[in-house]
């Protein structure tokens, strides 16, 4: 049986080729990721990230995963919170993203806790158990098979553990829609070319949060792989969202 | 009541970052699963708080609780000090497992944290400081909009439309100095 195409932002692309198109965007924005992230959010994704980690509730002794880990900013928020018993791994798709993400964390004092392994958040290659708390931060959309990825995160993840998902959203006041729509795709590639010297794949960012289900449909695709008591909270008028379930 | 339910996240981090530093009370909430559901009268809100591992988790109202508590927020403060559910009568209501119920509640009181004291400091004066804080804003905004809208004659502005304006922010900086006043008379009364 032939696979389905999937998407690429707007475009229809052929199943297999997703993961390698989505680390070509990560491999040319690796290093100007976390300044056109401030560039972009105006600095409001590290409040995100802040309140993504307080939900979590990390515990001195749990064990976190942090997948699509990219440059470590909320590995770095969570491992400063963990205890001598505590550990830490960082995990993305993307060599190039891992790689910047290693070095912040050496060069805040933090590798002590941390390790790194570059892994596909659909297959991911830990026992069954092994977390306590399993974090994904902006990655999600850029998973291929989602729903996948979901029941990949639930196996590992430990009884009482739970998942956190910090995400484009829909916002919910029609008037924020068309200002947030206009800002992406006429200022956000902009930046890209002049920061990144990027305008497409800024371009693929504005495409792929479009492609991405809302928080409904998100929520029920965190039930369906097994999680409970599943929420999400909506930030800054809906434009993101902080999912949660949990595995009893 | 969807605007309320926007606090629970920061009201579930405050408290659990509270419970953090009572292992007792985290171990009592672990061994429970169940949904227990608080129902403010006077803010007209409902939420269910679950205990998990690391805390307690708070929701919109949902699934069917083990246990419904519905109250006002002096009689949740009450309670949270540690008075007898019994005493507080018909400002208090239980519905489902009574005994669940005051588990939890005990639990949270074990916690050794006052209760009352950061009940207050989240509901009363931090949430009145940060209402004067918006309603100086809104009157500067509408302040600077009129006078903006006057020296440039571009709309003129229906003096009666801005006055009515000026007039309920006026009426409402007065409740938030009526609610100030009543929090400070409490307060001496309580030392």
């Amino acid at each position: 049986m032939s696979k389905p195409s999937t998407h690429f932002g707007y475009t229809a692309v052929p199943w297999d080729d997703k993961p390698g198109r989505v680390a070509a965007v990560f491999d040319s924005v690796a290093s100007r990721y976390d300044l056109m992230n401030d560039l972009m959010s105006l600095g409001v994704h590290r409040a995100w990230k802040r309140f993504a980690v307080d939900l979590a509730c990390i515990q001195r002794n749990d064990r976190v995963l942090d997948l699509a880990a990219g440059t470590g900013d909320l590995a770095a928020l969570m491992a400063s919170r963990l205890g001598e018993r505590g550990s830490l791994v960082m995990s993305d798709y993307n060599a190039a993203m891992l790689g910047e993400g290693r070095d912040r964390i050496i060069d805040q004092g933090l590798a002590a806790q941390i390790r790194y392994v570059q892994a596909d958040a659909e297959a991911l290659p830990f026992a069954d158990d092994s977390f306590d708390c399993i974090t994904i931060s902006f990655g999600l959309r850029n998973v291929r098979d989602k729903e996948r990825a979901l029941r990949s995160m639930f196996r590992v993840l430990a009884p009482g553990g739970r998942l956190l998902v910090l995400e484009f959203s829909q916002p919910r006041h029609p008037l924020l829609a068309k200002i947030y729509d206009a800002y992406s795709f006429e200022v956000i590639p902009r930046i890209g070319q002049l920061v990144a010297q990027d305008a497409d794949s800024y371009r693929y960012l504005a495409e792929s949060i479009r492609v991405h289900p809302g928080p409904d449909e998100l929520q029920s695709m965190v039930e369906a792989a097994g999680f409970e008591r599943t929420q999400y909270h909506s930030l800054t008028g809906g434009i993101v969202a902080v999912h949660r379930g949990y595995k009893f | 009541m969807a605007l309320l339910d926007g606090l629970l996240g920061p009201l579930e981090i405050a408290l659990n970052r509270v419970l953090a530093t009572s292992p007792q009370a985290l171990e009592v909430l672990a061994a429970e699963r169940d949904a227990l559901q608080l129902s403010l009268r006077d803010l007209n809100w409902s939420f269910q708080l679950a205990p998990v591992k690391h805390g307690l988790v708070l929701t919109p109202v949902g699934t069917t609780p083990r246990a419904s508590i519905s109250t006002s927020l002096v009689g949740l403060a009450r309670l949270a000090g540690g008075e007898d559910a019994r005493s507080l009568g018909a400002a208090l209501r239980i519905e489902g497992d009574a005994e669940y119920a005051e588990q939890i509640f005990t639990a949270l009181r074990g916690a050794g944290v006052d209760w009352q004291a950061e009940m207050a400091s989240l509901l009363g004066p931090g949430l009145l400081g940060r209402t004067r804080g918006w309603l100086d804003g809104g009157r500067d905004l509408l302040r600077d909009w009129l006078q903006h809208n006057a020296h440039a004659e571009l709309v003129a502005a229906p003096d009666s439309a801005a006055d009515v304006s000026m007039d309920a922010l006026d009426q409402l900086a007065m409740q938030i100095d009526r609610c100030e006043a009543r929090l400070a008379r409490l307060e001496g009364q309580s030392r």
